[in-house]
């Protein structure tokens, strides 16, 4: 290999990558979201603000702040799971956290689509679940666990929980052992030491954590059409819906301008946190 | 001991790791104020004992008493002992004032108390004007104070320390020697100090336990290390040594060692200290700087000497002493330190054939370990 590879020439490939098949659709349906959909559908290019007007009427922001909420929630119930999870992992025997990890990501091997209809075998009327219930006494009727808001909570924690396990684990597996006994040393709990000591030194691991399972479970629209049975909207249904069928490209644009701009700003209360916490 | 006083008491201690004995049967006493050092070679448990005095590890058997008191079930939150870790362990989100406060606030004392105590300590480690420091923008010299600070400040009734000269570089090591020494005295505080450096053991310690493998090998002063270890290991670890395997025996009132090629007599004293009876096999320990040497030609007595001739393979000048490599007729390498001042390096030059002496007295009898 020659010594002095220019740099451009390594990120070369990525970069182009990146340019033609993220920052040019981005740009496109930016631009689209200043123009106005003609009666058939089709794009016409005379540029407006209605759209993103249109985005503060009650409807869509009824969608908007309950998709923000289920996100949040979706969010915290990992958080709550993972961390445990991952600490677990953590203070496991080299051997063993491997394996552990790779049990963790092990449903990445699938496609989330199909393992989000394997949830509709197990939650419907006729479901595992159900029958369950059944055959245990707990129920006397067969009961549908679908087409609820619980049903897409489920649905998302599912998908998205090792996002929040995988920087949780390596936060907390790089904070040397000594800095929590130094803690016990000095007088307190492990309750106090985790407030006083852990959580605060895994920060970084609970925000990147946090904004993985937040951002795709916002944008997220499968697993409210497949579980929630189309019937609890959230925001990412109703973009697709504009694109595909009420066919108003510039209108979808600018919701899905709406969503970005609210993961821009968590992303920068991330790069906040993460300067706050490298400085020590 | 003038006013030695029982602090803390370990009795027959096991600990294991799987198949690895960490402490095997440790029996100890620490005073009260006393700088006690336990020494041995990396991986030989002082780590681990350490650990269970602190109530990080439990013992798999024996007791560890406090004041008369048995520690075993007592958290380590709640131990009236404090450690100073190998890596400082100091948190890294908190100032250098938030991390010596932060037992103190466990304490649950009025912030003024705090505050008081929290100067005073960093006054002691004459560190006053980097309180607000976080530990990532401070040396290695800094941190290793802050962490003494955060550990004393609890004036617990004993510090625990596990080589915390360790990471520190040769020059400032030899100056924190003096300043923990002169720590531990302003304080009071039982130190017990770990390391594998025999030289800081010695330099350091009121008492210290030479350990190998999990067991203690021998307890005392550095002068009885030095001068009376209780088996080859001991001696060996504990300053230069050249040593002189065989077996014990007792011949014209006399006692003696054969070792095959030469036979060396032993004081009657070190016999009787080191237990040994006739027909032992053991080993005879000389000092490199009780040794002396006479050129072959020197005709003066050798009466109350031990001796044996070699040739000079190496010498070394250190400035008040010379190091001398001597290598014996039957293939053995000696050391040996003379005084500058009776050394002439015109008589003795490398190649050259010497006497090699030693005073019957200062020959040291040892068991011959079992390997
Ligand atoms: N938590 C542990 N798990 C397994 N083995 C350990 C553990 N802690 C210590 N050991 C083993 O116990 C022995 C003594 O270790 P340690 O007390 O750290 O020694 P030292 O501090 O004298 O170097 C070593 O062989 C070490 O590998
Ligand atoms: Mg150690």
């Amino acid at each position: 290999m020659k010594r002095m590879v220019s740099p451009l020439v390594l990120l070369g490939p990525a970069l182009a990558w990146l340019v033609v098949f993220l920052v040019f659709p981005l740009l496109l349906i930016f631009a689209f979201s200043f123009f106005q959909r003609g009666s058939f559908g089709q794009i016409v290019y005379d540029p407006t603000l209605k759209n993103y007007l249109r985005l503060f009427n009650p409807t869509v922001l009824r969608v908007f702040l309950h998709s923000l909420r289920l996100a949040a929630f979706v969010t915290f119930i990992a958080l709550l799971l993972g961390y445990p999870t991952a600490y677990f992992i953590a203070n496991q025997p080299a051997r063993w956290k491997n394996t552990l990890l790779v049990l963790v990501i092990l449903p990445f091997w699938t496609s989330y689509l199909i393992r989000t209809y394997a949830w509709i075998v197990l939650l419907n009327r006729e479901g595992v679940l159900s029958r369950l219930l059944i055959s245990l006494g707990l129920s006397r009727e067969p009961i549908s666990f679908l087409y609820n808001d619980t049903a897409i909570l489920i649905g998302l924690l599912y998908g998205y929980l090792p996002f929040m396990v995988l920087p949780l684990y390596s936060a907390i597996e790089r904070l040397n052992p000594e800095i929590r006994e130094a803690s016990f040393d000095l007088g307190a709990t492990p309750f106090q030491t985790f407030f006083r000591i852990t959580l605060p030194l895994t920060l970084r691991g609970v925000v990147t954590g946090a904004i993985f399972v937040f951002v795709p479970s916002l944008g997220n629209f499968f697993v409210p059409e497949l579980l929630g049975g189309g019937q609890r909207f959230m925001i990412g249904n109703m973009i697709n819906n504009q694109f595909l069928k009420a066919r108003d490209w510039p209108y979808g644009s600018a919701m899905a301008f709406g969503v970005m701009a609210i993961v821009f700003i968590l992303l920068l209360f991330q790069a906040w946190i993460t300067r706050r916490t490298e400085q020590s | 001991m003038n006013g030695w006083k029982e602090l803390i008491r370990i009795e027959n201690v096991v600990k294991r790791f799987g198949t690895i004995l960490a402490a095997d049967h440790i029996s100890l006493s620490i005073g009260e104020g006393e700088f006690f050092a336990l020494l041995g070679p990396s991986g030989c448990g002082k780590t681990t004992l350490l650990r269970m005095l602190a109530g990080f590890e439990t013992p798999d058997s024996g007791s560890i008493l406090l004041d008369g008191k048995d520690l075993t079930a007592v958290r380590p939150w709640n131990r009236p002992v404090n450690m100073m870790f190998q890596s400082y362990a100091l948190f890294p989100h908190m100032s250098v004032y938030d991390n010596i406060a932060y037992g103190l606030r466990q304490e649950g004392l009025p912030a003024a108390e705090v505050d008081r105590r929290v100067r005073n300590a960093l006054e002691l480690i004459g560190l006053p004007e980097l309180a607000k420091r976080k530990p990532g923008n401070l040396s290695g010299g800094q941190k290793q104070r802050v962490a003494l600070a955060r550990a004393i400040v609890k004036q617990p009734r004993v510090l625990l320390l596990d080589e915390p000269l360790a990471a520190l570089d040769r020059k400032l090591r030899v100056e924190m020697r003096l300043e923990l020494k002169r720590l531990q005295n302003e304080v009071g505080i039982a130190f017990v100090f770990v390391t594998h450096d025999q030289e800081e053991a010695l330099t350091m310690a009121d008492r210290a336990a030479v350990m190998k493998d999990g067991k203690v090998m021998q307890v005392g002063t550095p002068e009885e290390l030095y001068n009376a270890p209780a088996n080859l290991y001991v001696a060996q670890f504990i300053g230069e040594a050249n040593v002189f395997a065989g077996q014990l025996d007792y011949i014209d009132s006399e006692w003696q060692l054969e070792c095959g090629e030469q036979a060396f007599r032993v004081s009657a004293a070190e016999v009787h200290r080191s237990g040994l009876a006739k027909g032992a096999q053991a080993a005879l320990v000389i000092r490199p700087e009780r040794i002396e040497i006479a050129p072959t030609s020197d005709s003066n007595s050798v009466n109350q000497r031990n001796w044996v001739r070699g040739q000079i393979l190496e010498i070394a000048y250190l400035g008040t002493a010379y190091n001398l490599v001597v290598q014996t007729v039957t293939d053995r390498r000696l050391f040996a330190q003379i005084q500058a001042a009776d050394f002439s390096s015109s008589t003795f030059r490398v190649g050259d054939t010497i006497r090699i002496s030693w005073k019957v007295e200062q020959g040291i009898l040892v068991p011959l370990d079992k390997l």
